[in-house]
C-alpha cells in the first residue's frame, strides 16, 4: 500500500483515483473507528460513523481546499459532526445500557475479540486500570470526552482539535484540563469504592469460611 | 480562580513535556510541580497507553468496495443509478467526459422537471382562481337574500330621472306646485282672520296666519338656488291692513297649478303640495302701498326640469312647514331614500306571490 502525505492523497482523490481510496481507508479508518468507539461505546454505531464519514469525504473531496483546514482536522470534523448527530438522535429516542446484551448473551457495547486492542498480553492489573480509565472517560461530558480522546488518544495537537471541534484553542485547553481533573476525581471515587469493597470482603471472610466449615 | 488558571497553565506545560517524550516524574522535576498536577499528568500518561480499537477487516473491505464504487460513479451518479437496475456494478461512464453532452437520461430528467413545473403552475392557478371566485360570489349571494332598493329593474326607479348626475338639475320638483301657487293672504284688521285668495284649494287645510295690520307683501324668499326660480313666479302676497306687523311666519296655501288664477308656464302637475313657509323665512314687511312686486316675473318660465319631473316621491302628507328643510333636502338630494320605498314594495310583492 502506498504511503502518501495528506496533500498528495487529496490530489489523487480529487482526480478520482480509486487506489487513493484504499490509502485513505488504511490511514484513517482505524483512527476514526477508535475515536467513534471511545465516544459512543457502540461498535455498530462506530462502524456506521466511519462509513458515513468516508462516503462524505469522497462526495465532498472536490470542494475541499488544503488552505482552509488541514485534511486530518477536516476528516475528524466530519466524523465529529456525524457522531454528534447520531448521539443527539440516540439521546432523544433510546439509550443502551453498558451492560446490554444481545440474544446470544454477548455484550453489545464491547468490541468483539478481533476488534479489540492490538497490544494484548498486558498484565491483569494494567487491564483493570485501563478499563477503569475507559469507564471514567465514558462518564465525561461530550465536549470533554471529544477533546480528551482527540488530544491524548488520537494524538492531535491543539490546533487540529480546535479545528475539528470548531472551537478556540483557549477553550480546548480549558476543556482538556477540566476533563483530566474530572477523570482524576472519578478514578479516586472508584478506588475508594473498591477499597470499601475490599475491606468489607475481608470483614465478611471469617463468616463465609465459618459457613463453609458448617 | 487565579490559582485555578495558574494550575491549568502548569498542566499545559507538563502535557507539552509529556508529548515530547518526558515521563511525568521528569516533567514534575523540570517544572517543580506540586502534588496537584502530578496525578493529572499520570492520567494523561495512562491515556497514551489506552487500547486503540480497530475496525474489523470484513467491514473495512466492504467499505472499500463501496467507496471505490462511489468514486467511479461520482462523475455521473444520476446515470449510474438509473441505467443500472441490475446489482452488478457496471462502469457508468463508458464514453469520454467531453462527449457526454446531453445524456438521454438527463434529457428525460429535464422533461420530468418541466412537466412537474407545468403541473405545479397549473395547480397554483386553479387554486387562486378558485379563491378569487369564492370571494367574488360571496357578497352577491348576500345581496340576493336581502334585496334592496338598488334594484335597477324596478320601473319606478327607471322613471325617476337621474338626479345625481345632472349638474343643471334642480331638485325643485320636490316642491312642485307650491311655489308657483299664487297665494294671497289677506288679513283684515278687524277680524284678524286670514283669508286665502285661493278658495279652490279648500281641500288643503290652510294654516291660519297671524293677522297683521296693514298690507304686507310677502315674498317667498329663495332659501337656495333651487327654490329661486320657483319663487319668482309667486305673486305678491299682500296682507291688507294699515298697520301690519310681522308677528308670525306665514302659512302659504299652495294649490295645484291648475287652480291658479294666472297661467304659469309650469305644466300642470297631478299632485299638489302645500308648502308652508318656514320660520326662517323673513317676516313680511309692512308696506303701506302693497304692490305685486313680482308681477312681471310670473311669465318667467319655470325651469324645464321642474315641469318634467313627475315628482312621484313627494309625500303629500309631508306638509313640511319647514320650507328650508325641504330645500335642503332637495339641495343635497339623496336619491337612495326616495326610491327605496317603491322598489322594495314592488320587489316583495312578487315574492309574496311566489
Amino acid at each position: 500500500m502506498l504511503n502518501l502525505s495528506d496533500a498528495e492523497l487529496v490530489k489523487r482523490l480529487q482526480k478520482g483515483d480509486t487506489e487513493a481510496v484504499g490509502v485513505l481507508l488504511e490511514q484513517y479508518a482505524n483512527r476514526l473507528y477508535n475515536y467513534a468507539f471511545y465516544r459512543c461505546s457502540d461498535h455498530y454505531l462506530a462502524e456506521d460513523i466511519v462509513s458515513e464519514t468516508f462516503a462524505r469525504i469522497v462526495e465532498k473531496i472536490n470542494s475541499y481546499e488544503q488552505r482552509e483546514v488541514p485534511f486530518k482536522a477536516w476528516v475528524f470534523r466530519i466524523a465529529h459532526n456525524r457522531l454528534a448527530n447520531h448521539l443527539r438522535y440516540r439521546s432523544r429516542h433510546y439509550s443502551v445500557s453498558l451492560d446490554a446484551v444481545n440474544e446470544d448473551g454477548e455484550r453489545l457495547l464491547d468490541p468483539p475479540d478481533d476488534w479489540g486492542a492490538a497490544d494484548g498480553g498486558l498484565m491483569a492489573s494494567h487491564i483493570a486500570e485501563r478499563e477503569e480509565l475507559r469507564h471514567a472517560i465514558m462518564a465525561l461530558s461530550e465536549d470533554q470526552k471529544a477533546v480528551f480522546v482527540l488530544r491524548f488518544i488520537e494524538g492531535l495537537d491543539l490546533e487540529e482539535v480546535a479545528t475539528s471541534l470548531e472551537k478556540s484553542i483557549a477553550s480546548i485547553k480549558s476543556l482538556q484540563y477540566r476533563a483530566v481533573v474530572n477523570l482524576r476525581r472519578t478514578l479516586e471515587q472508584a478506588k475508594e469504592i473498591e477499597a470499601a469493597k475490599t475491606s468489607l470482603g475481608k470483614k465478611l471472610m471469617p463468616f463465609s469460611s465459618r459457613g463453609k466449615g458448617l | 480562580m487565579t490559582s485555578e488558571k495558574r494550575l491549568e497553565e502548569v498542566f499545559q506545560s507538563g502535557v507539552a513535556l509529556l508529548e515530547k517524550g518526558a515521563s511525568p516524574a521528569a516533567a514534575s522535576q523540570t517544572l517543580m510541580l506540586n502534588g496537584t498536577i502530578v496525578p493529572l499528568l499520570n492520567i494523561v500518561e495512562s491515556a497514551y497507553d489506552l487500547p486503540r480499537y480497530q475496525m474489523s477487516a470484513a467491514s473495512k473491505a466492504a467499505l472499500l468496495g463501496r467507496l471505490t464504487n462511489q468514486t467511479q460513479n461520482k462523475v455521473m451518479p444520476l446515470a449510474a443509478l438509473a441505467a443500472n437496475p441490475n446489482p452488478n456494478p457496471i462502469p457508468a461512464r463508458t464514453t469520454p467526459r467531453t462527449n457526454l453532452g446531453w445524456h438521454p437520461q438527463l434529457r428525460w430528467n429535464w422533461f420530468l422537471r418541466i412537466q412537474q413545473a407545468v403541473v405545479a403552475v397549473a395547480l397554483v392557478l386553479a387554486i387562486s382562481l378558485l379563491i378569487i371566485t369564492s370571494r367574488g360570489t360571496a357578497p352577491d349571494q348576500g345581496q340576493a337574500t336581502t334585496p334592496t332598493a338598488t334594484a335597477v329593474s324596478s320601473p319606478v326607479m327607471t322613471a325617476t330621472p337621474d338626479v345625481t348626475t345632472g349638474p343643471q338639475f334642480t331638485p325643485a320638483p320636490v316642491i312642485t306646485g307650491a311655489p308657483t301657487a299664487p297665494a294671497t293672504v289677506t288679513a283684515m284688521p278687524e277680524t284678524a282672520t286670514p283669508t286665502s285668495a285661493l278658495t279652490t284649494a279648500a281641500a288643503i287645510p290652510a294654516v291660519p296666519a297671524t293677522p297683521t295690520l296693514g298690507a304686507v307683501t310677502t315674498q317667498a324668499q329663495a332659501t337656495d338656488r333651487t327654490v329661486a326660480p320657483a319663487t319668482a313666479t309667486l305673486p305678491a302676497r299682500t296682507v291688507a291692513g294699515p298697520a301690519a306687523q310681522p308677528t308670525a311666519p306665514r302659512a302659504v296655501q299652495a294649490t295645484s297649478p291648475a287652480a291658479t288664477p294666472k297661467p304659469t308656464t309650469v305644466k300642470p302637475e297631478p299632485t299638489s303640495t302645500s308648502v308652508a313657509p318656514t320660520a326662517t323665512q323673513p317676516a313680511p314687511t309692512a308696506t303701506k302701498t302693497p304692490e305685486p312686486t313680482d308681477e312681471p316675473e310670473e311669465d318667467k318660465p319655470v325651469p324645464t326640469t321642474v315641469s318634467r319631473n313627475p315628482s312621484p316621491t313627494i309625500d303629500d302628507s309631508d306638509d313640511s312647514d319647514d320650507y328650508k328643510k325641504d330645500g335642503d333636502k332637495t339641495k343635497t338630494p339623496s336619491p337612495t331614500p326616495l326610491p327605496t320605498k317603491t322598489p322594495t314594495i314592488k320587489y316583495e310583492t312578487p315574492k309574496a306571490k311566489d
